[in-house]
């Protein structure tokens, strides 16, 4: 530290400037973002500085509509997702920023045995933010706290551990850089498992040191390491310079729950934030002249869909499920519910995932006439129908023009709207005739809807069951020729388009607005928001 | 009065006692459960059993209730669902901002509601009466939402003088000593931090306002109408007491004191978390967290904070009660 920088200190500890001239001064002495820190470090006795860094470095102000309430990666909530997956977190493998495309990550690389049954990964170098080596003994226990509910550090429910280690039948450190997972069937969709945000590494000793509240010290080894949380105000990370790709050139990132849609575009217009994600499409074409301003599209992986309980009347009959197939109209809701930011639907697997084919848009093509016809014939025109919902953002709108398509071809159409819980409430019961929902997926893989929807665990969604279906997602795991796998996919989709119960309805785009200074920021097709790859002018 | 505090502290514990009750058995019943929210449609029937396991919820209802009520005696409301951490803290990290919203409302609020009120009963059936409670009817007509977005865009998109939302300027780095903003903005920064804050705060405080100034404005003016018209005024005016000191050492003390319960409960409902205002500006307060709750059926959340509802409307009405003491010499505790 210079003698200005100390004199400066001096004067600041005697009380002789307030914060902002402190740090304001300590900027005018043209101090980097880094020796600015140790003078604040020094003057308060505290680690982190924020306005030090803002004046002299780059921060990046995230406004997002989600709420923050557990960054442990297995919290499954939206926000937690954001803010740790790819930034605080990584795992062993994870995407290709705005794909799913896996690509090596904590793994430098790793071998697939011949029967397809054993993956092993080799580690690279790399340290958690407080010190530790990331080693293998740190994956296995990033893994076994979600398997085993006797684990130490497995402090409330996992979610994610029946879809990524439904098939694994041990986890094991070979040495300290060498993890050795063994499947208990050759399923190929391991690795996109394993980048799931829920696998994020996470540092055994902050486990240890933390206990239940890790959440409110995440630590784990990506490009950004956890400074603060004031819950319901901001959650803040700063670059790891000891991050083994690099440290990243934003130097923080302050994330914001802005829940109110027309808020968080204004904050964006007045330069509270840098960046603010899901833009209500309604003011997109607003914004599309701001020079000041730079639109972020892309796709999510989200299929938007009706499902029709063949248990229960009238669905119980394939000609209503195939006249409600025909009789709505898919591109007029992507017109006015997502003014155009939308995929008209094909089959269930979106745009961006393997066995998308967008030629299944033809099995049903909109066509009220023909839709009416099958209605008669299916002699259950009489039965009164409830369309369930959700109550929340497009979904009101989205019901509406449904119902309106469906009354158009004769049937009796009542909306019921419900909250999230109540609505699974329903359908896990069995308790529904018709609903409209969406599947966002929570992997990159087809089987996460494939099988999830139609096959597995059977719950009473649609009351569906079909055999051939059963047999191609299940056969689909374990394919290792993806030409082969996509075909079986599709063949699926067929088989379960000719049953008719799932009407895929589309698939919404997203879009973000980004001062025009950023750059290098995508959408993440599940959701994420990675800064890594982000630079400000 | 200590005895009467003391009475009325007593009766406070079966009540909070039932309102427990009410919200264990009403957030339960209310549809869905929250093993079902937290893994979604995909779940096997087995790991659903797992997680309602593990969050305690296979116990007959009587079990779970008297285990949280024993740890709820011991200042322990459990865990929470969505966060995993401590219910107390989760709420005790909220509460200040939510308080300091409210109060900064009601501050707003009860002097000019009550103005505004004596005005219009003394002048009433005139323009000045007409044009007020039109304002009053204004401000229990106008959705918060709307009124909200409404100042924003013209108070700080296009005049620029406050920010948009939120309760700090995020690059000032205010550190949350107190949690509330304008202490907090104060200690961190001085003058300049104090002035930030109170930038914030303006605009949700304003907004929150509206809905009890024009409430507080309506009775207190027919209150005070209600005292212009008893006995003892007309002798006051009868022996030659001129009209202001009437209204003002006479009238106002008395008509104030049904005003004064308003105001209480008032106050209670802005503290239950103003869920829109805080919504519409970003405010960290319990009102957004409330509703988190609610909608993923976080049950140790929602039963902490409805606790904590319970308990400051109770206080508050106490404590109008003690006002009325003050405000009228008959009352005697």
């Amino acid at each position: 530290m210079d003698e200005r920088a100390a004199l400066l200190v001096q004067d600041y500890r005697a009380g002789r400037y307030t914060r902002r001239q402190f740090l304001g001064k300590a900027a005018a002495l043209g101090l980097g973002a880094a020796a600015l820190a140790a003078v604040v470090e020094a003057a308060e006795g505290r680690q982190v500085l924020p306005l030090a860094e803002a004046a002299a470095a780059k921060t990046l102000v995230v406004g997002f509509p989600d709420n923050i309430t557990n960054p442990d990666p297995v919290s499954p909530i939206f926000g937690d997702v954001k803010v740790t997956n790819n930034n605080i977190n990584e795992g062993i493998v994870r995407w290709k920023t705005g794909t799913v495309t896996v690509e090596p990550c904590l793994a430098r690389s790793w071998d697939i045995s011949l029967d397809g049954l054993t993956y092993t990964f080799h580690l690279r170098p790399a340290t958690f933010h407080d010190g530790t080596p990331v080693n293998a003994q740190a994956v296995v226990t990033s893994y076994q706290r979600q398997i085993d509910e006797k684990n130490p550090y497995h402090f409330y429910p996992m979610t994610m551990t029946e879809i990524v280690f439904s098939n694994v039948a041990s986890v094991q450190a070979v040495d300290a850089s060498t993890v050795r997972i063994t499947q208990k069937r050759p399923a190929v969709n391991l690795l996109p498992n394993l980048a799931v945000f829920a696998e994020g590494i996470v540092s055994p000793a902050a486990l240890a040191k933390y206990g239940k509240d890790y959440g409110t010290h995440p630590t784990g080894s990506g490009p950004y390491g956890f400074e603060r949380w004031t819950k319901g105000v901001e959650f803040v990370e700063s670059a790891f310079p000891q991050y083994w790709g690099g440290r990243p050139t934003v130097d923080r990132v302050i994330w914001k729950t802005i829940l109110d849609n027309t808020v968080r575009l204004e904050q964006l217009r007045t330069g509270e934030l840098d960046v603010a994600t899901q833009l209500d499409f309604k003011d997109v074409p607003s914004l599309r002249g701001d020079p000041k301003l730079r639109l972020v599209e892309g796709n999510l992986l989200d299929t938007h869909y009706l499902i029709m309980n063949q248990a229960k009347a009238p669905f119980d009959k394939r000609e209503m499920r195939r006249a409600v197939q025909r009789a709505v109209n898919k591109a007029n809701i992507g017109k006015v519910a997502f003014a155009g930011n939308f995929t008209t639907g094909a089959g269930p697997c979106p745009p961006g995932v393997l066995g998308y084919d967008p030629s299944l848009a033809q099995v049903y093509t909109y066509d009220p006439a023909a839709a009416k016809a099958l209605v008669q014939q299916s002699g259950a025109a009489d039965v009164p129908i409830t369309l369930l919902h959700l109550t929340e953002g497009f979904w009101p709108q989205e019901a509406q023009l449904i119902q309106a398509d469906l009354q158009a071809i004769g049937l009796k159409v009542d909306l019921q709207g419900l909250d999230q819980a109540a609505l699974f409430g329903k359908i896990n019961a069995g308790a529904h005739q018709i609903y409209l929902n969406e599947w966002v997926m929570d992997t990159g893989d087809p089987d996460d809807i494939m099988f999830g929807v139609f096959s597995a665990p059977r719950r009473k969604r649609m009351g569906y069951a079909n055999v051939d279906v059963d047999r191609l997602n299940t056969d689909a795991q374990v394919e290792r020729n993806p030409d082969k796998r996509k075909a079986m996919y599709v063949d699926a989709q067929r088989r379960i388009m000719s049953d008719g119960p799932f009407v895929t309805l589309g698939y919404p785009k997203t879009v973000w607005g980004a001062k025009a200074g950023v750059t290098g920021l995508m959408v993440g097709p599940l959701g994420d928001v990675v800064i890594r790859g982000v630079r400000m002018a | 009065m200590v005895r009467y505090l003391g009475r009325r502290v007593l009766i406070l514990l079966p009540s909070l006692l039932l309102v427990s009750m009410l919200t264990f058995v009403m957030i339960r019943s209310a549809g869905g459960d929250p093993a079902e929210l937290r893994l979604g449609l995909h779940a096997s029937p087995e790991s659903l059993a797992r997680v309602r396991r593990e969050m305690g919820l296979t116990d007959p209802w009587p079990v779970q209730y008297v285990r949280w009520l024993g740890g709820a005696l011991g200042g322990d409301l459990g865990r929470s669902y969505l966060t995993g951490s401590s219910v107390t803290d989760e709420i005790l990290q909220r509460f200040p901002a939510t308080l300091e919203l409210a109060l900064s409302s009601m501050l707003i609020a009860v002097p000019l509601g009550i103005a505004a009120g004596t005005i219009s009963a003394v002048r009433a059936r005139t323009v000045v009466d007409n044009v007020s409670m039109l304002g009053g009817l204004v401000g229990i007509s106008i959705p918060t939402f709307w009124l909200g977005v409404m100042l924003i865009i013209v108070f700080a998109v296009w005049l620029g003088w406050v920010p948009v939302a939120g309760s700090t300027d995020v690059h000032l780095g205010i550190y949350p000593i107190t949690k509330f903003s304008l202490i907090d903005g104060f200690l961190e920064d001085g003058w300049d931090g104090l002035w930030d804050a109170a930038r914030h705060l303006v605009l949700p405080a304003v907004t929150l306002a509206g809905w009890p100034m024009a409430i507080l404005a309506r009775h207190m003016r027919s209150s005070l109408l209600e005292v212009l018209h008893q006995d003892y005024t007309r002798t006051g005016r009868a022996k030659g007491l001129r009209f202001v000191r009437l209204v003002w050492r006479h009238a106002f003390p008395n008509a104030l004191i049904p005003v004064v319960t308003v105001a209480a409960l008032e106050t209670g409902y802005l503290l239950g978390g103003a869920v829109i205002t805080e919504t519409v500006f970003a405010w960290p307060g319990v009102g957004n967290l409330t509703i988190q709750a609610l909608a993923s059926r976080d049950y140790m959340l929602v039963q902490g904070a409805v606790l904590l509802f319970a308990v400051v409307f109770a206080l508050l009405n106490v404590l109008a009660d003690v006002t009325y003491a003050v405000l009228d010499p008959r009352i005697r505790y």
